[in-house]
């Protein structure tokens, strides 16, 4: 391809100019680092988005917060925290609590094979049935469960993070998940 | 002609030196070689990771501001990816790229904290922080008056020019030319080619060359369209 200096570079290799110089083809090289009018040209859309670059840091508003330098939380504990953590947590303790006071004679099993437990009328656990069956036949509506209530999703990071897993893949680690390396 | 050339030259110096200050950190150490210190810091140096910190607290802070439109979320986002660049310095495989590596650790935060935004829509558990911190407003108390103006016409620009940029192509322009990756940083942060960088790249700038809405900020006319 033939350039003279008349023939100036077009929108689009000014364009590729200023995304990477290198790859233009030689002849346009060659007439760019010599024709001010398209060094010129080149220079302007450089400014521009330079300048967009400028107002961007200058728009932007100044942090507030001071980065707080942790290595966070070991991960086991990590895990204790998140939500399937907690309910294994809570499942454990709980069992723990039921061992405790069975140990402790607190707590009784069932009584052995002809054993007798205390004497309950039938018409009180009658009684007591039919109050349940009402409450779960007749539970309040939704609008009142809402006022009175916990919602059933609360807005929990531990239980966002075990629904929305967080992305750690990056292509400049390595021993990704190897143990004991790089903690602080 | 070379009035312009001259003025654009100058923008240019000014913003490299900002560029090379803002890297050098804000007492000042320039001289400072940050491999260096990325090296130090990987063999347990406390101070050096300290100052990696603050050297780049504010990059990724504006990184995800820009990106997320609060500045509590973003402040939030960033102290994220600080815990994570101290939990995981020791895998960093080369000193020489820690900068596309912690942009590589900002874009995925940034990308895990739009997916819970979006479940926390669907759970209809929205929290929105942009009402109450004036966000995505320039900071408060930023400049004077007229300068706040300045600031709120650029976002609107801004926000307008990149709403008509694919995804590809608002990622790269933002990290090129607002956040100053170089192509290879952004190759490493987007796990993509050159080349294909270069293409979104050349696309973006397509667009921004035939858009007069943001470039004309440059000639300092702020007004109404």
């Amino acid at each position: 391809v033939s350039v003279e200096t008349e023939d100036h570079l077009s929108d689009d290799q000014i364009i590729q100019a200023v995304v990477d110089e290198d790859d233009l083809p030689a002849p346009f090289k060659v007439h760019l680092s010599t024709c001010p009018r398209c060094r010129a040209e080149k220079a302007r859309l450089e400014g521009d988005l330079a300048f967009v670059g400028q107002l961007a840091r200058r728009s932007a508003p100044v942090l507030q917060r001071p980065m707080a330098l942790t290595a966070g939380r070991p991960k086991a504990l990590q895990w204790a925290a998140s939500w399937p953590g907690r309910m294994a947590v809570g499942l454990a303790v709980s069992a723990g609590l039921v061992l405790l006071l069975i140990g402790s004679g607190l707590l009784r099993l069932p009584y052995p094979a002809g054993v007798q437990g205390p004497a309950v009328s039938p018409s009180q656990s009658d009684r007591l049935m039919a109050e349940v069956t009402d409450l779960v036949e007749n539970p309040l509506p939704p609008v009142y469960q809402d006022m009175c209530g916990e919602p059933l999703w609360s807005s929990d990071e531990g239980f966002l993070q075990f629904i929305v897993p967080s992305t750690n893949s990056d292509p400049l680690s390595h021993d990704v998940g190897k143990k004991g390396v790089g903690k602080c | 002609m070379g009035e312009t050339e001259a003025t654009v030259t100058g923008i240019i110096q000014t913003m490299r030196l900002v560029d090379r200050q803002s890297r050098a950190g804000p007492s000042g150490k320039g001289s400072e070689d940050m491999t260096a210190l990325v090296v130090r810091a990987k063999a347990g140096s406390r101070d050096s990771l300290e100052r990696l910190v603050d050297r780049f607290q504010e990059d990724i802070f504006r990184m995800a501001y820009y990106r997320i439109g609060s500045r509590m979320d973003a402040e939030d986002v960033t102290q994220e990816v600080f815990v994570q660049v101290c939990r995981n310095l020791g895998r960093l495989r080369d000193a020489e790229r820690f900068r596309a590596w912690i942009f590589s650790i900002a874009v995925n935060r940034v990308r895990d904290f739009h997916r819970k935004r979006r479940v926390r829509e669907v759970l209809g558990m929205m929290r929105s922080r942009q009402e109450t911190d004036g966000s995505p407003g320039p900071a408060s108390g930023h400049g004077g008056p007229l300068q706040r103006v300045e600031h709120q016409e650029f976002l609107k620009r801004l926000r307008r020019f990149l709403e008509g940029l694919s995804r590809a192509e608002r990622e790269v322009f933002q990290l090129r030319f607002m956040d100053q990756l170089s192509i290879r940083e952004m190759a490493d942060v987007l796990k993509k080619n050159q080349s294909t960088i270069k293409t979104h790249l050349y696309r973006a700038l397509a667009k921004f060359k035939k858009d007069p809405y943001l470039r004309d900020l440059k000639g300092g006319s702020c007004r109404e369209r």
